[in-house]
């Protein structure tokens, strides 16, 4: 298998809890890989792994060729790593930081300067180059987790909740320069909790209880079988009290999955039932008279579908 | 163009090194309390701790009221061990002197002492000591049981200074307590700001979550180890020349042997004591554990590597575990070159003792760094 990073079949414990079950993807150079999941699924277990912090239970897995475990300080050169949480020295400046770091990958002359120069252009950080990193904003905190990570020119990049906390403009702004990186060919794998950032990515891998469930294009998962079944379609239902018709409709018998978005409900309905039946059948229950269109998934709905079907597949083998 | 310098086993060990220095040069007012700290420590260990035990509070109860009753009263006084603080007239009020803690010795000379003395017949005084403190009863009994004997011999005409033990006390001469304790509290006060900023290096970053962004770097293990060593050792460097300088000044003790060896031993002890704070710093989750465990250390030390209490009279398992204590060590070198002027000839042993141990312990330091998963949430 080629790529930039290849994960064959990999299992990681804790003890004895498996942390990271049996996973196997292949992701391609300069692409942006968006990986989801709920808290404790494995997805921070699974970037300790990759970055060969600890041992594989079994299977493989390679970052550009070399093995995650056993080239492990190798791959340190050729990765750059952003945690959700910043964890650079507040009680250094912005200069100290990035110097560090750049003395850390063992930069030297030209180079050295040459990428300094780089990643402070690219960040903006130019204006805030002696400030202590404390008083940074998180934004610009971000940025400057960013510019140590990558001031090596890292090949592969994971970065972990990279705009968790922070304000919707720094947020844009952070994944602007993820995308101009990543032009330039630097391979981004992004954990993140937020649908909006994970339907940008190039594909997107959802981690659930272990195992990877799903992973594909946002399209390719928007018409799985799981999420779009056959004979089903997908409505969208504006009416009044929406709560109250959430459990209205989880309880009518054509209706396979409901869930609430904001003001809306999104279902899933066998498609011999027409949407008349089920505007008639919302009014008569006092709803008034809901707006009715049929939807694409979204990527929140193909979650929801997927964890599901998990679920239900989970209890049965249970009660096996 | 060549972009990385070769990586070696201490790669990043610079970055490391520079990055601690401005760390430390950050935090300057805790250099000031340390200093200030250590100030503090010497004024009271030099000016208000005396071990050598004199004026000890004292009752007597004279049934005798002789001559000869009141001549052995002063010689007791004239030992300067006694101070008689008061004359008691009844057994009750002798014996609650000392329990209440008024009179350390109570001292009751019989009504027919007097007689028995002048006749030639053997008599006796009863000696009563206060058991809970050690070091004053067996220092007075001491003191007691000599006077008694001069006694008993100038009844019998003999000359009492017909055998004499002539001690010399060499290079203290004046049994002067600062010469006892100072050059130990170099060794311990060393170890203290050590052990404190050791054990909190890793901790603290481990803490703050900079420790999982340094584990995905290329940065080797015994780099960060020595890279965190180094700047520190500074510290304890200037630690003792601080000590050093003010002894001279407010107890004019000087050091009698080289400088320079004192400084070449103090490398290892260096390396000793901070391997031991950067092995709890790596292993400990947190810093207050890590200075829970530090704190530990320290006083151990001082009740058992020879600071206060001396190593040969422990049971055999301490004197084996007092060995394991860098200050153990260290502090026989400072008293060695400090007081008695030794020099490398004579100490290079216990300074190799203790490079060996330091040694060891960096690398077992290292590898657990590298064994340890960072707390990555």
């Amino acid at each position: 298998m080629q790529g930039a990073i290849v994960v064959d079949n990999l299992t990681i414990k804790y003890g004895k809890r498996v942390a990271v079950d049996n996973i196997k993807f292949v992701i391609q150079k300069g692409e942006v890989f968006g990986f989801l999941g709920p808290n404790g699924s494995g997805k921070t277990t699974l970037i300790k792994a990759l970055c060969g912090l600890i041992p594989p239970a079994s299977g493989k897995a390679n970052i550009l060729g070399l093995d995650i475990y056993s080239d492990r300080y190798e791959i340190r050169d050729h990765i750059g790593y952003m945690s959700q949480k910043f964890s650079l020295y507040e009680d250094l400046t912005v200069k100290e930081n990035i110097d560090f770091y750049a003395g850390v990958y063992r930069l030297f002359g030209d180079y050295l300067t040459q990428r300094k120069q780089a990643v402070i252009e690219l960040t903006g950080l130019e204006e805030f180059i002696n400030a202590r990193a404390a008083i940074l904003s998180g934004g610009w905190k971000q940025r400057l987790a960013l510019a140590c990570a990558i001031i090596h020119e890292p090949e592969v990049v994971f970065l972990d909740e990279p705009t968790a906390g922070i304000d919707p403009v720094a947020r844009r702004e952070i994944w602007d320069l993820i995308f101009m990186l990543a032009s330039q060919g630097i391979t981004f794998f992004v954990t993140t909790h937020y649908m909006d950032e994970a339907e940008r990515c190039g594909r997107v891998g959802y981690i659930y209880y272990s195992k990877l469930i799903a992973c594909g294009t946002v399209d390719e998962l928007k018409s799985l079988p799981e999420v779009s079944p056959k004979n089903t379609i997908r409505l969208e239902i504006t009416c009044r009290a929406p709560s109250l018709a959430l459990a209205f409709t989880k309880n009518l018998s054509y209706i396979q999955e409901s869930t609430i978005f904001g003001q809306s409900i999104h279902v899933l309905m066998q498609a011999n039932y027409s949407v008349s039946q089920l505007i008639s059948d919302l009014s008569k229950a006092g709803f008034g008279t809901p707006l009715v269109n049929q939807i694409i998934p979204s990527l929140e709905d193909v979650f929801v579908s997927l964890t599901n079907k998990f679920i239900y597949l989970k209890s049965a083998g249970a009660k096996k | 163009m060549r972009k990385r310098a070769k990586p070696g086993p201490l790669s990043g060990f610079w970055p490391v090194f520079r990055k601690e220095l401005i760390h430390l040069r950050r935090n300057s007012s805790l250099f000031i309390f340390l200093g200030f700290n250590t100030l503090v420590i010497l004024l009271l260990l030099g000016f208000a701790i005396e071990t050598n035990v004199r004026q000890i509070r004292t009752v007597v109860f004279d049934l005798s009221q002789s001559p000869e009753s009141k001549e052995l009263i002063q010689r007791l006084i004239n030992t300067d061990t006694f101070n008689v603080t008061k004359m008691v007239f009844s057994d009750e009020e002798l014996n609650d002197s000392i329990v209440s803690g008024e009179a350390r010795v109570g001292i009751k000379i019989k009504a027919d002492y007097s007689r028995q003395l002048l006749e030639g017949d053997p008599t006796s005084i009863l000696v009563l000591l206060d058991g809970s403190n050690g070091i004053v009863t067996s220092q007075a009994g001491n003191v007691v049981n000599i006077v008694m004997l001069q006694e008993t011999l100038k009844r019998f005409g003999v000359d009492t200074s017909l055998v004499e033990a002539r001690s010399s006390i060499l290079f203290n001469p004046d049994t002067k307590t600062p010469y006892f304790l100072i050059p130990g509290l170099i060794a311990i006060q060393l170890q203290g700001i050590i052990l404190f900023f050791a054990s909190t290096a890793v901790a603290r970053e481990r803490e703050r979550g900079t420790l999982d962004q340094l584990y995905l770097t290329p940065v080797r293990p015994l780099a960060v180890i020595i890279g965190k060593m180094l700047p520190y050792s500074f510290m304890g460097f200037l630690q003792q020349l601080e000590i050093l300088v003010f002894s001279y000044f407010a107890f004019g003790i000087t050091i009698a042997g080289s400088y320079l060896s004192l400084l070449i031993l103090t490398v290892p002890f260096l390396i000793l004591a901070l391997s031991i704070g950067l092995m709890i710093s790596v292993r400990a989750e947190t810093p207050v554990s890590a200075t829970r465990l530090a704190t530990t250390i320290d006083i151990l030390s001082i009740f058992l590597s020879g600071y206060v209490f001396e190593i040969d009279s422990m049971p055999r398992v301490f004197q084996i575990f007092s060995r394991l204590l860098p200050t153990s060590h260290y502090i026989e070198i400072c008293r060695g070159i400090i007081v008695r002027g030794a020099d490398l000839e004579h100490l290079w042993q216990t300074g190799i003792i203790m490079l060996v141990m330091g040694t060891v312990i960096t690398f077992l330091a290292a590898r657990e760094f590298d064994k340890r998963n960072p707390t990555l949430v």
